[in-house]
């Protein structure tokens, strides 16, 4: 029942990780590692247990790379982590800017639309990203979110209603020029 | 924004998703095959005890203490310890005694001799 599971799940969470990370290698790390645990811990769990169990493991796995990354930026303070970049990525203004630049002319097919939302998903700031994927691309509900991210209900909540309001904007892009 | 629009949203960023999975290199699916295969190969090297979870773990020691509790002290068995002589019992529990349990030996065999020359004087005569 747990490799079905993990066969089930993987590329999900690795997609999910690599968009926490941004990086292919340290994204695959975190998703065996959370394997790992899982089958270490939670094997004998039902099939409805195992994925809210999963993602708290593997967002736990995403926290520790931050802050393994902040201590190396204290390490070496003259480099930008990814977290610094995160933080500046995930201002709404730079959004904002960053879709505006997107000219009709990159938007020609559906395929670069979708690529240019999937950009706008990965510069969102970690916790509204991650709150998006999960409450929205794996269906789970906004109590297993809030479990999961560690938040309140309504944290989930806002940080959906953020992350769509911002994706909404390539949307609306896209229906403006008929793509 | 309405909630029909941020379910448009969703719908339209899941579908950009979906698409993107389906595109995933088959190189990067290879290490997430390895990946899980690691995984769900460390259940088979763990230790025999490690696998034994908090029920089994009970049951086990309280098997274990009750077939202790049996082997060590046998129901219905002698209450008396066994090699341990009545007057080492009795000068056990008195204190004066127990100060010098041979010299009570002493006496019982002194008493044993006066009514040996007793019953030796009464054949004499």
């Amino acid at each position: 029942m747990i490799e079905q599971f993990l066969q089930q799940v993987e590329k999900k969470a690795f997609r999910i990780a690599w968009m926490a990370v941004k990086n292919e290698q340290d994204a695959l790390d975190l998703v065996q590692n959370t394997m790992m645990k899982l089958v270490e811990k939670y094997a004998d769990r039902s099939e409805s247990e195992l994925k809210p169990l999963f993602y708290t493991i593997l967002q736990n796995q995403i926290k520790n790379w931050y802050r393994k990354e902040s201590m190396t930026s204290k390490w070496f303070f003259w480099q930008k982590t990814a977290y610094d970049k995160e933080e500046e990525n995930g201002s709404c203004t730079e959004l904002i800017e960053g879709v505006t630049q997107v000219s009709p002319e990159e938007l020609v097919t559906s395929q670069q639309v979708s690529a240019q939302l999937v950009a706008q998903l990965q510069a969102l700031p970690v916790k509204q990203q991650q709150c998006f994927l999960l409450r929205s691309w794996e269906g789970l509900s906004v109590k297993e979110t809030a479990v999961i991210m560690d938040c309140s209900e309504g944290t989930v909540k806002t940080h959906m209603s953020r992350a769509s309001q911002k994706l909404n904007l390539i949307i609306q892009l896209e229906e403006a020029f008929d793509v | 924004m309405s909630e029909q629009i941020e379910k448009q949203v969703q719908q339209r960023v899941n579908r950009a998703l979906d698409d993107e999975l389906l595109d995933l290199d088959p190189l990067t699916q290879a290490k997430l095959q390895v990946a899980r295969l690691n995984a769900l190969e460390q259940t088979k090297k763990t230790a025999w005890w490690q696998r034994i979870n908090l029920s089994q773990g009970v049951l086990a020691t309280s098997f274990s203490l009750f077939m202790v509790f049996i082997l060590v002290k046998p129901f219905g068995g002698e209450k008396t310890m066994p090699g341990i002589s009545e007057a080492q019992l009795l000068a056990a529990m008195n204190p004066v005694l127990s100060e010098d349990v041979e010299m009570l030996e002493q006496l019982e065999f002194v008493a044993w001799l006066e009514q040996e020359s007793m019953l030796e004087q009464g054949d004499d005569s």
